[in-house]
């Protein structure tokens, strides 16, 4: 420990940029409670898409791209069609293309096999397999070719019977050979051929192969340091805290493992070094750690990044916390140099960096040159090479090949698949969309007598489809769903104030919600309930009153029965009870500045989020005004019908710890309801209108204004402060009722075809009730798909999109260019929306492409830690990203992104803000321009925009969304609706599907 | 009406059996279509098992305890193997709340299970452990038990190792099969005993709610067989020091874990020492091993319990502990109180395990009512009084007060004996030493 006092003298800044470093590649993952979607790969978005994900394979250890099995797969079922993988062939060997590989093999032929055949299996078993039961032949050249081909080696093969023996390996050569019987079945024969000259041809193939990254394989150092975490980070969950958590996670660490008695009690050398340490600080300690070992300041960068890697879940969630202190569920201080001394107190750094190349497992050469063999055989054969010419190849030859395959390997094969995936995908959408603006552009759009607005979440994609499928004068909008108002906001059941705004922005204002008649039996019922319940909830796991409630225990038998068999009848029986016992006032929000009555006594105990102390409690007139302004401006929303609703949205889910994921991205994880509910406030006030309207922003007096929430989960839409509406709108609120209601059944209606426990032909009242009772159902680990369609963002008018029947895939974000003659307002939208709309797409992109590095596997051994994150059954590392339950049915496709712009304005866009720059030039995205004026579509691809002629033949078009899907699991492709369109359209064209 | 309880009860016992058997016949069609046929033999086992053990209960409760006598597997001289059932109170209960809980987790597992790679297997595990269970609590004499018994123990290892595609699942898996195997020696030699002093496990209808060979011996011969049986009994119910496995088994599927270790498996122990209570009252130092191993698994259970941040971790403890104080209850003699906690444990647990993925939302809701949690009362007043104390009680929560130390050191024990046995069959076998067991080691170092 000597070494420690030079070491201080070092320039500090070594060790914080390395620290920096790892924290920046660490999982970005906040606690579960806020969980935000977030690009997984974002320490990489300053590189290209594909070697973005190449690079963070070589450190992080995950896959890039799916297996290709599962693009082969899509190829069989047409979801991948051919001309998109030779497109895509072209796009990628450009004119290497055409270059011979072998006599009259092309490189392009050669590739376009590699991909859509698998040559070599993995494994010996199935090496051997191939060779004994290949059935090549059987399956490829089609018949045509193969006969020839057959009878041309046959020929070749008998010509010459001594030579017969040593072409075909046969050990015993057969004395008579059974001609009628090889000219009626050659295949085996033949097929040996080639493998026996694939394998004379082929030497010395030992080449290096990555294998997957091993599991660490010391369990003990890394299970000790995952308990010290998970109590350290404890939010509440243990009964009794880890003691001194306040002076640190070293510290505290230190002084426990310098007594004896705990799970270290086996290992002395922890105890000693942890007395040692008594003295320093986190950092002193790393310090120390870095001198002892001898590692060099260059290496410090590397060396702490792959050690933080070991316990990336922990480490990551440490440098989460140190970087945004508003996350933090506890006081406690959250530093990585703190894990990072922890981590070296159970596992000192070993002295020399040990490469990993040394475990991993190496492929011995015999066992690759058979692949190699196999390969070379079967890619003759599917290339068509007659025996006669292959038998005539040499081992330079065979070298050739297989170098070019090599080049050629599956990483590549991948990327190329990938892209030929989204081609096909991307053209679908594009036709689609071209084939509705055709439609739209005879059309004038109604004048609307009711207007809603949601979140431009992809869920609302349906939602708002079933609302104007119900009239053309209903029209609704996409505005992100935190309606501009950055809060932080306190509901009358909460116990602190959280950010309802996107992550990563500062709330401006602080909103709470109050009751609106005195509420003091209210408050005291429901403190004396959540105590009963608390007290229930610990007392049941400790002895003497576990013992009380175990006696008792039999109790529970009603609604552990309730749960399991009638999971709706359960939840509306618990919140009936609860609304019974509880009588909740009604409230009203705190919308103003100076009206609020109550707001020191709330804020008092409010010591996690000091910060939001500071804010100010409600909008000021001009302040509301300018924020309204500003989001009905970038909407395009300039015309108002009588009735506004605007819709936040959430979701309610049971037994699943990954509940925020689904509820508003826009609003940091939380429900949006508030923020619909606050923007309705503010605009309903008169004095605000006035100032709207100096801003240029007429509202009619007869607009009225009301806010809601649309839960994702149950499709309950619930509106608020419905007394505030005048009589007059009566008749048009009952309307407004009766048509949401309408919308959800079909909503839900058209969710549950994904559900493989709904009958596909079910109606959308008993659809409505499924899911009701999903979302509350203990034994549902898919409450709701999420955003597990996700593929597509369109940024444009309303009217262009509208008629598109877009599966719940796309994101909708309501824009008007004919408005916006400088893009200022395109800047901005793109600016909030596409690094929310990429991050969504990409971590579900990741999370299902590598389910177990990006994402956190499969949900059905979870065990929540903490109340910060989840583990794997008794002890894991934190597992981050996406459960394999809410990726499932999700196409790994890079966000689609449509806007109605001109190809020299996005780009214009693209380098004016460099976080959309970023997205667009580096492929995060496949961005689509759609000129406003002409309707035509330009593809942004390496050369810049290039203008796609669409193929309208392929669209169809339906009667209205419900024949689209019905009868459908799987993704449907984008078509025409007619529903809902102005009469004059409907006669102009049929429905071509019935 | 003697049959027909008889038959009822053979039903409610094989339904899951043959439906095993039929779920293992579907492995050999291809996957995707599996899901759906499994999840309907299934259910279709669970209820005609569930109705028919209702129906065992309601008569039996009704009509009084009885012996059923399936006939006789074989006789050596004046040993005789018998195969019976015993329906007493005590074991139709056990009987009914088994069959009730995997209909139900079957039931909870239709969905929670969709699309898993391990569905087959996962309800081939569950049938079998049903049958299982039943035969354990329905078992006439000692030798049926233990063949319940072992089956409990298997189904409970292999699906605690059910995702074996990762390396902590097999090895924890392993842990709780190699002491449930130990603790099993003494099982093993409970029997051996018995039928040595009963000579023959006669089954009759004279002594209902015991087996007849546990009645009446005396206390020298009863107290090695009580304490042999105990042995038996805490491995399964995870008691002190040997308990170890049972945190660590909350690696399965969260309905796995729910009836294994919240519900059923765990209370197997105290169910075994609630049958031989025979022996116990014949044996009041067995009796008072019993209320010994009891109460030091509650204090270092619910000690260690207090300290866990994670929620399965948390329940496993509290069950480990709740399970303590029955097995005192059990060695005091309160054997109807014991057996009401019993159940009521049962039921409250595994509904607690099965909504653990919840405590978020749970927690949450009540975090709204009453602000900040607080920390445990007497841990608050301990610490303020005692600060140096605080953290040597933390520390000594985390260890399980030495039992951790304890079972590691057993595990090293064994560990050695293992592999001394595996070197002495290498030479006898005349191959080279076996540089294997690598699973062996990862279970000692975890």
């Amino acid at each position: 420990m000597s070494a420690a006092a030079e070491l201080y003298e070092e320039p500090p800044d070594a060790l914080a940029k390395a620290l920096g470093h790892a924290a920046h590649l660490l999982p970005a993952q906040a606690p579960l409670a806020s969980f935000v979607h977030h690009n997984t790969l974002h320490a990489f978005e300053h590189l290209p898409f594909h070697e973005a994900v190449r690079e963070a394979e070589q450190l992080l250890g995950g896959q890039p791209y799916l297996p290709i099995g599962a693009f082969r797969a899509a190829y069989a079922r047409g979801r991948i069609r051919a001309r998109d993988v030779d497109a895509t062939l072209d796009l990628f060997l450009m004119d290497r293309g055409d270059e011979p590989i072998l006599e009259g093999v092309t490189r392009r032929a050669l590739a376009r096999i590699a991909m859509i055949h698998e040559l070599a299996p993995d494994d010996v078993a199935q090496c051997a397999w191939v060779l004994a039961e290949g059935s090549e032949l059987d399956a490829f050249p089609p018949a045509a070719a193969r006969q020839p081909l057959l009878a041309n080696a046959l020929a070749f093969l008998l010509d010459d019977e001594s030579a017969l023996r040593d072409r075909c390996h046969v050990e015993a050569a057969p004395t008579r050979i059974d001609l009628p019987r090889l000219r009626h079945d050659p295949e085996p024969l033949v097929r040996r051929a080639y493998h026996v000259h694939a394998s004379r041809i082929t030497v010395d193939a030992a080449r290096q192969e990555s294998a997957a990254p091993d599991e660490p394989n010391d369990p003990s150092p890394r299970s000790l340091f995952f308990r010290l975490a998970s109590a350290y980070l404890d939010a509440g969950l243990a009964y009794w805290a880890m003691p001194g958590r306040e002076d640190g996670f070293f510290t505290a660490s230190v002084r426990l493992l310098a007594l004896a008695g705990g799970p270290w009690e086996s290992d002395r050398a922890i105890r000693q070094r942890a007395r040692a340490a008594k003295a320093l600080d986190g950092e002193a300690f790393v310090r120390t750690c870095l001198g002892d070992a001898g590692i060099q300041e260059v290496d410090w960068a590397d060396r702490i990044l792959s050690e933080l890697l070991e316990v990336r879940g922990f480490a990551g969630m440490f440098a989460t916390l140190e970087a945004d202190r508003s996350l933090a569920l506890t006081a406690f201080p959250h530093r990585l140099v703190d894990a990072l001394a922890v981590w070296w107190l159970v596992r000192p750094p070993r002295p020399r960096h040990e490469t990993k190349t040394s475990r991993r497992r190496q492929l011995d050469a015999p066992r690759a040159t058979t692949r190699d063999a196999i390969a070379l055989a079967r890619l003759a054969i599917f290339t068509g090479i007659d025996l006669p010419t292959f038998v005539g190849l040499d081992a330079r030859d065979g070298r050739r090949v297989l170098d070019e395959l090599q080049a050629f390997g599956d990483r590549t094969r991948r990327q190329v698949w990938q892209e030929a995936y989204e081609r096909a995908h991307r053209h679908a959408v594009l036709d689609a969309v071209a084939l509705n603006d055709a439609g739209q552009r005879a059309l004038t759009p109604a004048a609307p007598r009711l207007q809603v607005a949601c979140c431009i979440d992809d869920r609302e994609e349906s939602l708002r489809r079933h609302i104007e499928e119900q009239d053309p004068a209903y029209e609704t909008i996409g505005i992100a769903g935190f309606y501009g108002l950055a809060i932080a906001y306190q509901g009358v059941s909460d116990p602190h104030a959280r950010p309802l705004l996107p992550a990563g922005r500062k709330p401006t204002h602080r909103i709470e919600e109050q009751p609106a008649t005195r509420a003091g039996g209210w408050a005291f019922r429901r403190r004396w309930m959540a105590e009963l319940g608390f007290g229930g909830h610990v007392g049941s796991r400790t002895l003497l009153r576990g013992s009380a409630a175990s006696m008792t225990g039999i109790a529970q038998t009603v609604p552990l029965l309730l749960d399991v068999f009638a999971p709706r009848r359960a939840a509306r029986l618990r919140a009936g009870l609860a609304r019974t016992a509880l009588r909740p006032p009604k409230t009203r929000l705190s919308a103003f500045a100076g009206e609020s009555a109550q707001s020191e006594a709330t804020a008092s105990h409010d010591h996690d989020h000091q910060a939001d102390d500071a804010l100010p409690t409600g909008y000021d007139v001009e302040e509301a005004a300018d924020v309204l302004a500003g989001v009905l401006h970038d909407a395009g929303v300039h015309e108002f019908a009588p009735l506004f609703i605007a819709l936040g949205h959430g979701s309610t889910s049971m037994n699943n710890p990954h509940e925020a994921a689904h509820e508003c991205g826009a609003c940091s994880g939380g429900k949006g309801g508030a923020n619909a509910r606050l923007f309705a406030v503010l605009a309903n006030d008169p004095r605000v209108r006035t100032a709207l309207a100096e801003r240029g922003l007429e509202i009619p007096e007869e607009t009225v204004f009301v806010g809601g929430i649309h839960d994702t989960s149950s499709d309950a839409v619930t509106l608020f402060d419905l007394d505030a509406v005048p009589d007059s709108h009566a008749e048009l609120l009952a309307e407004t009722k009766r048509v949401l209601l309408h919308a959800r059944a079909l909503d839900a209606h058209e969710r549950v075809r994904r559900f493989d426990s709904v009958p596909l032909g079910v109606s959308p009242k008993a659809a409505l009730r499924h899911v009701e009772g999903r979302a509350y159902n203990l034994a549902e680990p898919r409450p709701e798909y999420g955003h597990c369609t996700n593929a597509i963002c369109l940024v444009g008018r309303r009217w262009l999109s509208r008629g598109l029947f877009l599966d719940r895939r796309a994101f909708l974000v309501s824009y008007d260019p004919t408005r916006d003659p400088d893009g200022d307002v395109l800047a901005r939208v793109l600016r909030s929306v596409g690094p929310v709309g990429a991050g969504i797409n990409l971590e579900y992109y990741f999370s299902t492409v590598d389910q177990n590095v990006y994402g956190c596997g499969t949900k059905l051994p979870h065990n929540v830690n903490g109340l910060v994150g989840v583990m794997n059954g008794h002890e894991s590392d934190l597992r981050t990203g996406l459960p394999y339950q809410m990726v499932d049915v999700h196409e790994p496709v890079r966000l689609v992104t449509v806007v109605e712009a001109t190809p020299e304005r996005l780009l214009d866009i693209a380098e004016r803000e460099p976080v959309v720059g970023r997205l667009v030039t580096g492929g995060w995205i496949q961005l689509v321009a759609a000129d406003p004026e002409s309707g035509a579509l330009f593809e942004f691809g390496p050369g810049g925009f290039t203008p796609y002629t669409p193929d309208l033949s392929r669209v169809s078009t339906y009667s209205d969304s419900r024949a689209c899907y019905q009868a459908h699991r799987e993704d449907r492709r984008p078509a025409r609706i007619l529903a809902g369109l102005p009469e004059t359209s409907r006669r102009e064209k049929e429905p071509s599907h019935a | 009406m003697h049959e027909l309880v008889g038959g009822l009860a053979v039903v409610a016992l094989c339904a899951p059996l043959l439906g095993a058997l039929i779920v293992a016949t579907t492995l050999l069609r291809p996957a995707q279509s599996r899901e759906r046929f499994v999840a309907h033999v299934a259910r279709a086992a669970f209820t005609i098992s569930v109705v028919s053990a209702a129906g065992v209960l309601a008569l039996v409760w009704v009509q009084g305890e009885r012996t059923v006598s399936l006939g006789t597997w074989f006789v050596v001289e004046d040993h005789q193997f018998e195969l019976a059932l015993l329906l007493d109170r005590l074991g139709v209960t056990m009987m009914a709340l088994s069959a009730a809980a995997c209909g139900l987790i079957g039931r909870f597992s239709a969905s929670y299970l969709h699309r898993e790679p391990g569905h087959t297997r996962f309800y081939f595990l569950l049938a079998i452990f049903a049958f299982a269970m039943m035969l354990v609590v329905t078992a006439g004499n000692l030798d049926m038990l233990f063949v319940g018994w072992e089956l409990v123990g298997l189904s409970s290892a292999l699906l605690i190792g059910f995702f074996h595609e990762r390396p902590a699942p097999v090895q924890n898996g392993l842990r709780a099969f190699a002491t449930y195997r130990i603790c099993d020696i003494g099982l093993l030699v409970g029997i051996i005993l018995l039928h040595h002093h009963a000579h023959h496990v006669m089954v009759s209808n004279a002594n209902p709610g015991a087996w007849s060979a546990t009645i009446g011996l005396p206390a020298e011969a009863a107290t090695p067989i009580a304490i042999g049986l105990l042995v038996g009994a805490m491995g399964k119910s995870a008691q002190f020091p040997v308990g170890g496995w049972l945190p660590r088994a909350m690696e399965g599927p969260t309905p796995s874990s729910a009836i294994f270790y919240g519900a059923l498996s765990i209370h197997a122990g105290a169910f075994l020492l609630l049958r031989a209570r025979a022996l116990l009252d014949a044996a009041p130092m067995a009796a008072a091993a019993v209320i010994g191993v009891g109460a030091l698994t509650a204090v270092t259970a619910t000690l260690s319990g207090r300290v866990q941040a994670d929620v399965k971790n948390q329940l496993a403890y509290a069950a480990m502990s709740q399970v303590g104080l029955i097995f005192v209850e059990i060695g005091l003699g309160f054997y109807e109180l014991a057996m009401w906690h019993l159940v009521g444990h049962a039921t409250l647990r595994g509904f607690q395990l099965l909504r653990a993925p919840a405590i978020l939302h749970e927690l949450h809701t009540l975090h709204g009512g009453i602000g900040d949690f607080e920390t445990g009362r007497f841990y608050g007043l301990v610490t303020r009084w005692f600060p140096s104390l605080e953290r040597r009680l933390y520390v000594g929560a985390l260890g399980r007060a030495g039992g951790e130390g304890l079972g590691r050191a057993l595990a090293r024990r064994l560990l050695g004996l293992a592999h001394r046995a595996a070197r002495l069959e290498a030479t006898l076998t005349d191959e080279r030493d076996p540089q294997d067991a690598p699973v062996l080691q990862e279970v000692h170092s975890s």
